[in-house]
């Protein structure tokens, strides 16, 4: 409810304030996530059936893994949202919010449902709020990205839709439980069904080819909002892929779409390190915004590879990279906001040396980055070391291939590690090491903004290397609420 | 001092002081360099301490761990300390060389724009290194690596502040050490991967104990690869040390960084790995392994001494010959792994040796650098032949004694430390390779004295240049450096003399990790060393009574053809960074052409959708066999 009312304001907002200042905006939306984020924390203390989970409706059912993941996204709106306030127009802020919240209902509903129908309406809440967010800049570039990501995400919707259907003529019931423990008396209808599922969640999960809405909506969206779809709403893609399999009760199934999914993933991965190096070797345009989008997509292989293995325990080492991932990209998305708000570029070109300037944001992109790129001592080496710990484990386990082929599957995702490394280095050379280019133009933020700004990307940076570092305390408290 | 305290005095002070170093520059900028001195005192003392507690026997393994992930079914990763006394040892050659780099970067980096970057890197270089030794299992090893890793790469790029092509040069040499290393690295990742899936553990103690796997030789091989990287051996030399003509190494740190790297610390981690591997992983005898370590080492060997016999840059020649003394220990240490089923003896006296040239390396090279950082401090320049007779005894002593001392070290005459160290080496390939008929034996022998003559010819240079020939410089220079940089090469001149003359005693240091085996270095270090000290002698001596009174013959010869061919590829480097260089253009070229499959034409891209959409169907119905 607590995402309708925040509609409800900044809707009202919307349509009869001119004008909106730093202070109501704060005092009107800010509430409402940290309230929503506090009833999370208070379910997750208070919630014992393990197995069964927290039952709000038949339909709407609270497990560890779901809650986990709401709580995090609500922190990371939180901090996206005080972003927001200093990032979006004063005048355009209500209906921010308004689509703001709109994109947070469908998120949390996709978390908390166990319907697949009300999964598929939700999912079409999310991506409708996404496509108005890309567009909200109103440039031609904007238009163009969210027309793409409209067009593309349609046909995931349409698979996924096609996939519900094909699965409703074997169940009559499209609540998970009774899926998954109903019979598949018709094998090739299950196969299909849960095929076009996991197409359909591709689309949003970054699966290559399905995934050239990405690049695109990322640069043209206003950079709060390319955080929103980096850090959290691609995870849904990832998410709909890991109910897929916790649906499939065919073995034969099950282990051929991994064999696939495993293939797909690391050739997504591979494209999408190499087109990261394309990118610093065009000439017409070294966008970051642009980068960034393509790393989202290695990392997204990185969820999509062990999403088939994800089950019980497993789920925790998705849920940790999900959190390492959008906590990195959420903070270096905000941070090119950031550099958007003092230069108005995103060029590498002119943002050359700006970490030499601003020495703390300097630091901490450099964090980042090595989270990215899976250095010890910060958050994504724990879960890049997890992931592939689990899925060579597993791999083997379910003999998906030969010994050997194994052996070369883990090979590549390392050798996509060392192709990603090159990139972030590259990226560092440009903003910290570089010597600054003189020609940008930098229009200061005042103070108070200024500190508000770094005090947001210093929790993420804090949040970043205490996973790092002490990982088992995230962990054991997430472990204690799974079955 | 109990062994706990000891372990943690080494190892937490130099992270304590990277974090408080922000804070103290806050408060008075000055007192940065004084107090990472201070911190890095405490780290070396204890470190010291317990070395010698080692040596004299009163020393008990020191083991702890704590659970670091603790997963229901899936994980429970462990991280352990491990002071055994290799551990020891290395922490020991990494605090105390790291503290009397540190002393000497008092006043040769007083100028310097950066002064918080700098000590913060140098104490959690230290402080990683000192990590990287102390783990007790592969994966605390690895976080020092990477650390490790990390620190190189802003301390080699530590002048990108620098304006114009100096700032540019560091910064990328800074990344090309970064990208090297870990390419290299994904061995390491891979060998841990795979590690913990055949054992469920990475703690040594573990897979030791453990019924040997069948992908140990995939663990050691991928452990080795990521040595290589580190040490910069065939064929990731260029990170290291490059051409002149390229001038994009690790020689454009700070020279006190390049004896950090050089001596103490990163480089040296390989050989310590590799030795880890030694007596940790139980590696199925396999020749190609053997052969694999030693026909790189070897190989490594002999090329760099080349290019260092025909470089010019003082910093560079030291680099080169770096990377040749590394691959001496890898080659003892293919020795090792090659007698280890059937000479269990030859196999530990080789391992012993290899630790041994480790020690007495570490202190001749950072003598060595530290005496061209003390030059270059003075002369501004880099060049070997634009600074004729700089370190002459009448003007500098103490830096004439450390040229000299640090220069006989490293050729091998005895009776410097070198001689002994490096002599073991190859009286243990000899041994191997003609007492018991080993051709990997002979390889290994015929490549470590080859090298060994061209060192000989090298250091001759060095020392003709920098002492005997005709000075060029103007005499108005002022040499007026403090008693902090004469004084630290003037230790490590009285090491590097006198060091080899204890280094034998390492053999009973280390008979703890040899499980209580008891071996003796001397006796065969002896029956075969004077032979190929002669021959050492001898090259030397040629080479300075050639350079001293004959120097138009020298040119003569090297307008002979092969010669000039040789010097030619020698100086590029055997056109290692060209090979690199057009790996990437390739590479590059190749990657661009992926960006048509993203061209944002909307017609193409549903095209594509609907491709990937069939072929995943196709497959998964028609239950393709993958």
């Amino acid at each position: 409810m607590l995402p309708v009312i925040g509609i409800f304001i900044a809707a009202t907002m919307a349509i009869f304030a001119k004008k909106s200042n730093k202070l109501i905006s704060t005092l009107l939306y800010l509430p409402i996530l940290v309230t929503e984020l506090v009833v999370m924390i208070i379910i997750y203390n208070d919630f014992t059936d393990l197995t069964n989970g927290y039952k709000i409706t038949d339909n709407f059912i609270l497990h560890g893994f779901t809650i986990s993941i709401v709580i995090f996204i609500q922190a990371l709106l939180i901090l996206i949202g005080i972003f927001s306030i200093f990032y979006i127009r004063e005048k355009d802020q209500s209906t921010y919010f308004a689509l703001f919240y709109s994109m947070n209902l469908g998120i949390i509903l996709i978390f908390t449902v166990s319907h697949l129908f009300l999964l598929f309406i939700s999912w079409e809440l999310m991506v409708l709020t996404g496509y108005l967010l890309v567009l909200f800049p109103k440039t031609e570039e904007s238009l163009e990205a969210g027309f793409k990501y409209l067009v593309i995400s349609t046909v995931g919707s349409l698979n996924i839709l096609f996939g519900i259907g094909l699965l409703s003529g074997i169940s009559t019931d499209l609540s998970y439980s009774n899926i998954s423990s109903t019979a598949i008396t018709d094998e090739l209808l299950g196969k299909l069904g849960f095929t076009f599922l996991i197409l359909g969640f591709g689309v949003t999960a970054g699966m290559i080819f399905l995934n050239q809405w990405l690049p695109d909506a990322h640069p043209a969206a206003p950079a709060p909002v390319s955080a929103v779809l980096s850090g959290i709403m691609v995870n849904a893609g990832i998410y709909g892929m890991y109910i897929t399999y916790q649906l499939m009760t065919n073995s034969t199934t099950e282990i051929l779409s991994a064999q696939v999914i495993v293939i797909i993933a690391t050739i997504t991965m591979t494209e999408a390190n190499l087109l990261i190096i394309v990118q610093f070797l065009r000439d017409d345009s070294k966008d970051i915004k642009r980068i960034l989008a393509y790393s989202t997509i290695v990392h997204l292989s990185y969820l999509m590879v062990i999403t088939p293995f994800a089950l019980g325990d497993g789920s925790m080492i998705l849920l940790l990279h999900i959190f390492t991932h959008g906590i990195a990209k959420t903070l270096l998305f905000l941070i090119t906001g950031y550099f958007l708000m003092l230069t108005g570029s995103r060029d590498l070109r002119d943002l050359r040396g700006i970490g030499r300037k601003y020495k703390s944001i300097g630091v901490i992109i450099f964090i980042a980055l090595m989270s990215l790129g899976g250095l010890p001592g910060t958050g994504g080496f724990v879960s890049k070391l997890l992931i592939l710990l689990l899925f060579y484990q597993k791999i083997d386990q379910m003999e998906l291939f030969s010994n050997s082929v194994n052996e070369v599957f883990v090979l590549i995702l390392i050798i996509n590690g060392f192709l990603a490394f090159i990139g972030y280095l590259w990226l560092m050379k440009y903003l910290i090491f570089d010597e600054p280019n003189e020609e940008t133009k930098i229009k200061p933020l005042s103070k108070l903004n200024d500190n508000i700004i770094k005090g947001v990307l210093i929790i993420l940076t804090l949040s970043l290397l205490f996973i790092g570092l002490f990982p088992d305390e995230v962990l054991s408290r997430i472990s204690v609420k799974l079955p | 001092m109990s062994e706990e305290i000891l372990v943690w005095l080494i190892l937490l002070p130099p992270f304590i002081g990277c974090l408080i170093t922000p804070i103290i520059n806050k408060i008075k900028a000055s007192l940065v360099p004084v107090t990472s001195v201070l911190v890095l005192l405490v780290s070396g003392i204890s470190a010291s301490i317990a070395f010698i507690q080692n040596l004299s026997g009163d020393w008990n393994t020191y083991h702890n761990s704590t659970t670091w992930i603790e997963f229901k079914s899936l994980a429970n990763i462990e991280l352990s300390i491990n002071a055994d006394p290799l551990s020891i040892f290395m922490a020991f050659v990494a605090s105390f060389l790291g503290l009397l780099i540190a002393a000497f970067s008092l006043e040769y980096m007083s100028e310097d724009k950066s002064k918080l970057q700098y000590w913060f890197f140098i104490q959690l270089f230290i402080g990683s290194m000192n990590m990287l030794v102390l783990a007790g299992d592969f994966l605390l090893l690895f976080f020092g690596w990477e650390l490790v890793g990390l620190c190189s790469f802003m301390l080699i790029g530590h002048f990108s502040y620098k304006p114009g092509e100096d700032g540019l040069k560091a910064r990328l040499s800074g990344i090309k050490a970064f990208l090297f290393t870990n390419l290299a690295d994904s061995g390491f990742f891979l060998a841990i991967v795979v590690m913990y899936k055949e054992y469920g553990s990475f703690d040594f103690a573990i897979i030791k104990n453990a019924n040997p796997s069948t992908a140990n030789n995939l663990i050691a091989i991928g452990l080795v690869v990521a040595a290589f990287g580190k040490s910069a051996q065939f064929p990731f030399i260029p990170w290291l040390s490059s051409p002149d003509r390229v001038d994009i190494d690790a020689m454009q740190g700070p020279t006190t960084v390049s004896a950090l790297i050089h001596a103490a610390t990163m480089v040296k981690a390989g050989v310590y790995l590799v030795s880890r591997v030694y007596l940790v992983v139980n590696i199925k005898p396999s020749e190609g392994f053997y052969w694999f370590i030693i026909v790189i080492a070897g190989g490594t060997a002999l090329i760099t001494a080349l290019s260092a016999l025909t470089s010019v840059g003082i910093k560079r020649i030291l680099a080169y010959s770096t990377v040749s003394q590394l691959a001496y220990m890898f080659m003892s240490l293919g020795i090792a792994f090659a007698a280890l089923e059937d000479e269990q003896e030859l196999s530990i006296q080789a391992f012993n040796y290899a630790q041994f040239h480790l020690l007495s390396h570490a202190i001749f090279k950072s003598l060595l650098f530290l005496s061209a950082g003390y030059i270059i401090h003075i002369y501004h320049d880099k060049k070997i032949t634009s600074l004729k007779g700089v370190a002459h005894w009448d003007k500098n002593p103490i830096l004439a004694a450390g040229i000299i001392s640090g220069s006989l070290a490293l050729s091998g005459i005895p009776p410097f430390m070198g001689f002994f160290s490096k002599e073991s080496i190859i009286s243990v390939s000899y041994e191997l390779g003609f007492e018991h008929d080993s051709s990997i034996g002979k390889t290994a022998y015929v490549l470590a004295l080859l090298t060994a003559i061209i060192t000989a010819l090298y250091c001759a240079r060095f020392i003709y240049y920098l002492i005997f020939a005709d000075s060029e410089q103007e005499e108005t220079t002022k040499d007026d450096q403090s008693i902090f940089m004469k004084g630290v090469i003037a230790v490590l001149s009285v090491f590097a003399v006198i060091g080899g003359l204890f280094g034998f005693k390492l053999f009973d240091y280390f008979e703890e990790v040899h499980g209580g085996v008891e071996t003796e270095g001397l006796g065969l270090f002896v029956s075969h060393s004077i032979l190929n000290a002669l021959i050492i002698i001898s090259a030397l001596a040629l080479s300075f009574y050639s350079l001293l009174n004959y120097q138009t013959s020298i040119t003569r010869i090297q307008s002979f053809w092969l010669i000039k061919w040789i010097t030619t590829i020698s100086a590029e480097g055997f056109y290692l960074d060209d090979i690199w260089q057009l790996g990437w253009i390739f590479t590059k070229s190749w990657v661009y052409k992926i960006r048509r499959l993203h061209t944002g034409d909307l017609n193409w891209t549903i095209g594509l959708i609907g491709i990937v959409t069939i072929t995943v169907i196709g497959t998964i119905i028609g239950g393709v066999d993958l």
